[in-house]
């Protein structure tokens, strides 16, 4: 159903009718197989007479719908999961008769339904169709009388084969409609080119989601919230392949339709519930791979057309460089504060490096004031400092050793030879000395 | 906290010359207080010296000469360490670390190196006044 959502989101006028008919299927559940064959719309009575209840009754006891389970298994195959159906909880298998009556007419209106979905400040600006004037009732009824809509039978023989049968819900919806709905199909030719199958009326919401979505959209058209002729654009993709776009049901009566089958062009192409029946054989498995096979090609290929879902660049980007890639740009504004703050607070860095608070600051202080007092008391000189500059060259010949003898030199001369000649005397005296005893 | 009034009377009236109230207010000073602010503020007007003398074009031979230069002036200053008193200048300016050096021998060295770049810069009144507001301005950012 998510992907309903995002389709409708881009494919403009459908918008409404796809988002509308997603809030119904959350909020009404599919009553069960067994609970729609309980009651006969009074609409149904309408349409064919009292003579036809019976034969309704009867066929309803006797009819086997599919449960959703079977549905999924029929069109996605057996290893077809639920994960995408929308959790109804308890109140799924609960009558929609009850699930109706806690709304005053029966339905949400377009307002409610955009609330539900997308929250209470949820505009139509999203490729809403605008209905204008054209919205109320009257000028709804007067369009039903001009549109080529199929009748309700139509379309419920054209979704579920010929043996489809109404029940509670159309009897619901007919206290509104049906009149003239009876009308416009009592005056009309056939079924329009518009794929029945998708929009035509459905009181059943079936088992399969498919078929859920094409019965909702059906609420909406009776209702005059959505359009009239609301074309599915998956619909339209379908027909193009002439894919089924109707949900399988693997009882009789409840075949796969094709596109061509499911919408046929004329009444007598239709078979009202009662009249003899035409039922398709179910789908082969081959089949089945099939059109899963092109339905994933539908899907590549509007994920491709969109470009959300593949998240290629736009138009103007360069592909070749990152988007963050500001390499080549002029600073900014912050870059630029920062540049400027960096200058401003440059001593602050000074902090962690030079600054360390420790005990005893005031005796540092103390120690150091003899040599701070020193400094400042004596400031070295002006200027730059004398530099001595030698009147010779620092390498000088050596002197003469042949000049006159100078009187230092006498008195150490003499000295020398003092000192020598005591000592000399001394030691001949001590020779002397020896011999004269031995 | 930031830098008290007294703490900024008291490195102010050293660097302009005023021992002896130099003294007396250190006298007076709360050691508590001056372990944080008076050191702050002798740090942050070392650190504007510095900034203000080789910041600009203070390469390392510079920083060399004006430490030894310092050290030649008397005994006293000749006691600090020529070693530490460089590094201290260049972690001001530079990428240089000065986390080995004791906080204590660090503050001392850095006490010394001020007067001497206050005697160098030949500061009158009104531009030690301006010095030291810039510097208690820093240290009270530091502080804060």
């Amino acid at each position: 159903m998510s992907e309903r959502y995002s389709q409708s989101t881009e494919t403009g006028s459908i918008t409404t009718s796809e988002t509308s008919t997603t809030t119904l299927n959350e909020r009404e559940p599919a009553p069960d197989s067994a609970d729609r064959h309980q009651d006969t719309s009074t609409a149904e009575r309408r349409d064919y007479g009292q003579d036809h209840d019976a034969a309704i009754e009867a066929r309803l006891d006797e009819a086997d719908l599919p449960t959703r389970a079977e549905s999924r298994a029929a069109t996605w195959g057996p290893d077809a999961t639920d994960e995408d159906d929308p959790d109804f909880g308890d109140e799924y298998d609960s009558d929609l008769q009850a699930l109706l009556a806690t709304h005053d007419d029966g339905l949400p209106s377009r307002a409610e339904s955009r609330a539900a979905t997308w929250g209470p400040d949820a505009t139509d600006e999203d490729n809403e169709p605008a209905l204008g004037p054209e919205s109320g009732d009257a000028a709804i009824e007067a369009r039903l009388d001009e549109a080529d809509l199929p009748t309700r039978a139509e379309s419920r023989a054209a979704t579920w084969g010929p043996a489809a049968t109404s029940d509670e819900t159309d009897a619901e919806l007919a206290g509104e409609y049906d009149g003239d709905l009876s009308a416009v199909a009592a005056g009309r030719d056939g079924p329009a080119e518009q794929d029945s199958g998708v929009t035509g009326p459905s009181a059943d919401p079936p088992a399969s989601e498919s078929a859920s979505v094409n019965s909702e959209q059906s609420f909406e058209a009776r209702r005059g919230t959505g359009p009239p002729t609301t074309v599915n654009a998956e619909t339209q993709w379908h027909a193009e392949h002439e894919l089924p776009v109707a949900a399988t049901q693997d009882q009789p009566g409840a075949a796969l339709h094709t596109q061509k089958d499911s919408a046929p062009a004329s009444d007598h192409e239709l078979e009202r519930p009662g009249q003899p029946e035409k039922r398709d054989d179910l789908p082969a498995s081959g089949d089945l791979a099939l059109w899963r096979a092109m339905y994933q090609e539908f899907r590549e290929t509007q994920a491709s057309d969109t470009g959300r879902e593949s998240g290629s660049n736009v138009v103007g980007d360069k592909p070749d460089r990152s988007p963050g890639d500001i390499s080549d740009l002029p600073p900014t504004g912050e870059q630029l504060l920062e540049a400027e703050s960096d200058e401003a607070t440059r001593p602050e860095k000074f902090r962690n490096k030079v600054y360390r608070a420790f005990d005893d600051v005031t005796d540092a202080a103390k120690d150091q004031g003899e040599a701070v007092q020193n400094l400042l008391e004596r400031p070295p000189p002006a200027g730059h400092p004398e530099v001595a500059v030698p009147s010779r060259p620092e390498i000088v010949p050596a002197s003469s050793q042949q000049g006159p003898i100078d009187a230092g030199t006498m008195v150490e001369t003499f000295l020398v030879v003092g000192v020598l000649g005591y000592e000399i005397a001394r030691w001949l005296r001590h020779k002397v000395n020896s011999h004269g005893r031995s | 906290m930031p830098v008290s009034d007294e703490q900024f009377a008291t490195l102010s009236a050293q660097l302009a010359g005023r021992f002896d109230e130099h003294k007396r207010l250190l006298d007076e000073l709360d050691p508590i207080a001056a372990r944080t602010g008076y050191s702050a503020l002798v740090s942050a007007a070392f650190s504007i010296a510095v900034d203000r003398r080789f910041a600009k074009n203070g390469d390392v031979g510079r920083v060399v000469e004006f430490v030894s230069d310092v050290r030649a002036r008397s005994e006293a200053t000749a006691q600090i360490d020529p070693r530490t008193a460089e590094r201290v200048i260049l972690a001001v300016y530079t990428d240089e670390q000065i986390d080995d050096i004791d906080p204590r021998t660090s503050f001392e060295t850095q006490l010394v190196l001020l007067a001497a770049l206050i005697a160098d810069a030949g500061y009158d009144t009104p531009a030690l006044d301006e010095f030291l507001a810039e510097a208690r301005q820093v240290a009270d950012q530091w502080l804060s």
